[in-house]
């Protein structure tokens, strides 16, 4: 069978490869056949049978060669009945005919059986305007029905808060039930009844328990089930249209927002378009309510006297320069740290450091504000192959093996947690969750490993599974210092046999063993690790583990095999490419390189410092102390990342002057001596950097909030009037500096970003490190771990302005297993408190069997939770001492 | 050439004495035809629901986009129009209506109807957008609906 195939449709003769659906051959014919029920993302099903078009293949001779007649042209055979496109595959000398009278005879009986018990409803119809059914019927029904008798009727129901449910207007195309399930894992949905009374509905016809993300109502190519969100908000041809990229997580993706004047009324992913396509989680969907908020700043905000007083941007400006002068003037440029920026854009991460770096000379700048220890810049970049090409995201769907490490992907990255899901349904993917919890990709129902290590054992499991994998041989193609460096890293994790790291993890020995046999075997692996270990204690130690699995495990050698770092926001990437770091310059050059510091010194003209800056820890601890005298905080809830909350106090107290960019007046805000109101994702342009490494261009949306401004022109403004002469006219005047200058970024235009912008590598990537990590000390003191994670439905402080979100994500629960609450005396819905070394927590308890014994669960993403105010973690995490709070305040179930 | 000139003037003779085709406005104003497009009504069902269920059909259909139509969802306890969807905002700009009539033949509902009131004239410009107030009829013309 030829890898090709030759088909002629209405005439246009394509070559398309073998196992090419009709449908998408005529997409590349440019040829229209209508779908209803088939999906890009899902299998063949051929429900609706829209797409029914007349197929003929070649007759062949006894020869097996195609018959020709006297003409000598090829003696087609048509099929005796039309056929669904969407079903059909390609053969090679197949003919389509998706015009001729049968063709168009058989649409319309389709046509008019769908629409023979569809209300007419698109008066009052949320999906008129954009509904398939309508442009369809339009091109191809009849407009006359034959229909006299009455039609079916069914009760519209609300299931749950974000999606209505019409199911008068379905075709049972099954497009939601096969998503929610194939997708998003969460099997939702189900059809009730059989034939004409089919239903759509949740199994117990109760509010939907799922992710609430939506997806099925993008998929529904009717307005059977529509956003209650945008109930009745506006018609399709009301709205303009921006594509974006989701401010809440580093999956990065599309986000076409729809404005109506100044507001933003929807997000929708966009078919074809993006790593997401069509997909988009809750947060990313409905996430957007922020933008609009009435209490967002509007005017800088100076300190004077007592309070923070309105004025004007310029006066704002001067004061902040006129400070920082005085500051560094008084004690040094090292009195001076900027914090935060994760959430900036690329362009404006670069003018920060540059700010910090040329302007003001010092290196303390950290967007890695949760961070709890120093971690070098460079050890992510390591951990995920030292700038070799990462896979996209779509092509981490097709691995064999992927191992999740720590992360509970449904919290932190939920796109990445789709592509799994649908790997695995779809593709034969297999997962090893290891996590303390079970996750969701933990649960049985993925068919994956779940290596639920002991919370304070990440250094000793990564240990095991790299020794565990060097005894599968050595892979192929490692680069020549790490081939060099292995024998070294056996002997370093000899001791760790999988029943001494069974004995420190927990995790069974044979578990361990087959974990990283698949991972050493698969032909396609991937490694997947994010902020559970990065903002661990001990995270420079777990990071070199991950490199050395990475490498011993062939993860980062073998073809079309990663290991991805998913960062805590959706910039975190490029805050790291841009040296948003205190001992890296943008492109990870080290600060102490002479050579490497040169072209940045000519083009700033400014002497860089050599000596590599302070980490976000301990700027806390050194402005506590008074070390640092002026901070700078962009896009940071502080007082809440900050590892410690007393700490934190305590520094903003001590400051002499505190700069905050901010769209709200955080607590963090409140502290400080000038506030410079800033515009949202949706009013700026830049590039954002996902954690594929993708460069991707996010447009504005809407025109800035009267009185803010992006991030950049702040920037910009402080540094002209601390006497520096920039003069960048627009964020892409920013990216051209970028691309002359930085590594990996060089030679990148900012026409090439859209519609899906490319993923950067390094033409060198950086040396191995390789080494077994070392484990934290044990944390001192009795009590449960404390677990943390991120939460589906929150993410950030921007999260928990808007309605929906926060409502989705309930109130938050301290997660005991059944067992240890019998232990402690408490029951499901009890208060209890959590006391840590340095303070306490309340909330109500939930019980949980998903969550580990001798641990407490407590999602860190809700307003209400404010782990820092119980303590630092330190050594291998956090114990806290949980009892019953004294009263016994029963709060509702 | 005295035979032309004579011709002229039987003309005007003719038209001197015949009976004047304008009408003094405004103390007189004629009968307007039955298919007259003049200000826009928003038309009620029999039982004084409105008819509009702020669909935005006429909004698309405009070619001056001079309708601007705002829906919300009606309060199941007091419904403003059948459906469960109504016009939370209607409002005509009349400074940018052709009076084309294309709204009234694209309304799905028969909620909308240009009728025979041509006086349109103001001081301000922002009183030529005509609000929903000004444009539904009132509850005594419930079921109404103009012949065409
Ligand atoms: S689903 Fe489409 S065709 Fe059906 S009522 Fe809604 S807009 Fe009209
Ligand atoms: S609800 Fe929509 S997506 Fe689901 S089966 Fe019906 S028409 Fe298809
Ligand atoms: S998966 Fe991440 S990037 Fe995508 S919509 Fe959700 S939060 Fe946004
Ligand atoms: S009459 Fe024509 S121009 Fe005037 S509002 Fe209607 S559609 Fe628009
Ligand atoms: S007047 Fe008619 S076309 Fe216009 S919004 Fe109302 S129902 Fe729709
Ligand atoms: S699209 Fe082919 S059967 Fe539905």
């Amino acid at each position: 069978m030829s890898a090709t195939c030759k088909v002629t449709i209405d005439g246009h003769t394509i070559e398309v490869p073998a196992g090419t659906l009709l449908t998408d051959a005529a997409r590349a014919a440019d040829v229209h056949v209508p779908i209803f029920c088939s999906h890009q993302k899902l299998p063949p099903l051929g429900a609706c049978r829209i797409c029914v078009v007349e197929v003929g293949l070649p007759r062949r001779g006894p020869d097996g060669k195609p018959a020709l007649d006297s003409a000598g042209t090829p003696v087609v055979t048509w099929m005796p009945k039309p056929q669904t496109a969407c079903t059909t595959y390609v053969a090679d000398g197949m003919q389509v005919r998706t015009t001729s009278p049968e063709a168009v005879t058989a649409r319309k009986g389709v046509m008019e059986f769908l629409l023979v018990n569809h209300p007419l409803d698109c008066p009052v119809c949320d999906e008129g305007g954009e509904c398939q059914l309508q442009d369809l019927a339009f091109a191809f029904g009849a407009d006359f029905s034959r229909m006299d008798e009455a039609k079916r009727t069914f009760v519209s129901e609300d299931l749950g808060p974000v999606v209505k449910k019409e199911a008068n207007r379905c075709i049972v195309c099954m497009r939601c039930v096969r998503y929610c399930d194939e997708i998003m894992g969460d099997d939702a949905l189900t059809a009730h009844q059989r034939g004409v009374r089919t239903e759509i509905s949740s199994f117990d016809r109760q509010p939907l328990d799922c992710e609430q993300c939506g997806n099925c109502i993008e998929v529904c190519p009717v307005g059977a089930l529509t956003a209650l969100p945008y109930r009745f908000k506006a018609r399709p041809w009301d709205l303009r249209q921006h594509i974006t990229v989701c401010p809440y997580c580093a999956n990065g993706c599309s986000v076409r927002l729809g404005v109506r004047g100044m507001e933003i009324l929807r997000a929708r992913g966009t078919e074809h378009r993006g790593v997401n396509q069509e997909y988009l989680c809750v947060r990313g969907r409905f996430g957007y309510e922020f933008v609009n908020d009435a209490e967002r700043l509007s005017s800088p905000l100076v300190r004077s006297g007592g309070s923070l007083t309105p004025t004007g941007f310029d006066a704002a400006v001067d004061f902040a320069a006129a400070r920082l002068r005085e500051v560094a003037a008084a004690h040094g440029p090292g009195a001076v740290a900027f914090l935060g920026g994760e959430k900036l854009n690329l362009e404006e991460a670069y003018l920060y450091q540059k700010l910090a770096r040329a302007v003001l000379g010092t290196n303390h700048v950290d967007a890695r504000t949760r961070f709890t220890a120093r971690l070098p810049g460079e050890a992510v970049l390591r951990a995920t192959g030292g700038g070799r090409p990462l896979l996209s995201l779509e092509d981490l769907g097709h691995a064999e093996e992927v191992l999740v490490l720590g992360d509970d992907l449904q919290g932190e990255s939920p796109f990445a947690q789709a592509v799994l899901v649908r790997g695995q349904h779809q593709a034969g993917l297999h997962l090893t969750i290891a996590h303390p919890r079970r996750v969701k990709l933990a649960r049985p129902k993925f068919r994956g490993e779940w290596l639920a290590y002991r919370p304070g054992s990440e250094a000793a499991l990564l240990n095991g599974l790299v020794r565990a994998a060097l005894e599968r041989g050595t892979p192929d193609g490692l680069p020549s210092d790490v081939a060099a460096g292995l024998p070294a890293l056996r002997q370093a994790v000899a001791e760790w046999t999988p029943a001494r790291t069974e004995q420190a993890t927990g995790v069974p020995a044979r578990a361990i063993e087959a974990a990283a046999a698949r991972l050493a075997q698969a032909r396609r692996r991937a490694i997947l690790f994010g902020r559970a270990f990065t903002e661990h204690p001990a995270a420079a130690d777990l990071l070199r583990g991950i490199e050395s699995l990475g490498w011993a495990s062939g993860a980062l050698s073998a073809a079309r095999s990663e290991v991805m770092y998913i960062g805590p926001q959706h910039d975190s990437q490029g805050a790291l490419d841009m040296g948003l770091v205190p001992d890296l310059l943008p492109g990870y050059v080290p600060v102490g390189d002479a050579a490497g510091r040169k072209p940045f010194e000519q083009q700033w003209a400014a002497t860089l410092p050599a000596e590599p800056g302070l980490s976000a820890p301990e700027i806390l601890r050194a402005a506590a102390e008074g070390r640092i005298r002026a901070l700078w905080i962009v896009g940071d809830e502080w007082l809440r990342s900050a590892p410690d909350r007393a700490l934190a106090e305590q520094a903003l107290a001590a400051c002499d002057l505190v700069v905050v960019s901010e769209l709200f007046l955080t607590e963090t805000a409140r502290r400080a001596h000038v506030v410079f109101p800033v515009c949202s994702f949706a009013e700026k342009e830049g590039v954002v950097v996902n954690c594929e490494r993708r460069l991707q261009r996010a447009a504005r949306a809407i025109a800035p909030k009267r009185g803010t401004r992006p991030d950049w022109e702040v920037f910009q403004a402080v540094a002209r009037a601390l006497g520096v002469r920039w003069s960048f006219r627009t964020a892409e005047d920013v990216f051209r500096e970028i691309a002359r200058l930085v590594p990996g970024y060089r030679g990148r235009s900012w026409a090439t970003l859209v519609p899906l912008g490319p993923q950067w590598a390094l033409e060198a990537p950086a040396a191995a490190t390789l080494g077994a990590a070392r484990e934290g000390a044990p944390p001192a003191g009795e009590g449960l771990w404390l677990l943390s994670g991120g939460t589906l439905f929150l993410q950030g402080s921007l999260s928990h302005r808007g309605r929906l979100l926060p409502k989705l994500a309930k109130a938050a629960r301290a997660r005991l297993h059944p067992a240890e609450a019998r232990r402690l005396g408490v029951a499901e819905g009890d208060a209890v408190e959590l006391a840590g070394p340095a303070g306490t927590l309340r909330l109500p308890a939930a019980l949980d069997v998903e969550v580990p014994e001798g641990s407490v669960f407590v999602p860190y993403a809700h307003a209400e939770v404010e782990l820092n105010r119980l303590g630092a973690p330190a050594g291998a995490g956090l114990k806290v001492v949980v009892r019953p709070a004294r009263v016994a305040e029963r709060v509702g179930a | 050439m005295l035979k032309e000139m004579g011709q002229g003037l039987g003309v005007t003779l003719q038209n001197l004495f015949r009976k004047p085709f304008t009408v003094l406005y405004p103390d007189e104003k004629l009968q307007m035809l039955p298919r007259f497009r003049g200000l826009h009504i928003l038309t009620r069902h029999e039982d004084g629901l409105e008819r509009c269920v702020g669909c935005e059909l006429c909004a698309v259909a405009c070619p001056a986009d001079a309708i601007f139509v705002a829906a919300a969802e009606n309060d199941p306890q007091g419904p403003r129009s059948h459906g469960e969807r109504y016009a939370e905002r209607y409002e005509i700009n009349m400074l940018r209506c052709i009076f084309c009539g294309m709204c009234e033949e694209a309304c799905p509902e028969d909620a909308i109807y240009l009728e025979k009131n041509y006086e349109l004239s103001d001081y301000q410009r922002d009183a030529f957008i005509y609000t929903k107030d000004e444009l539904l009829v009132p509850s005594e013309k419930a079921g109404y609906l103009p012949q065409r």
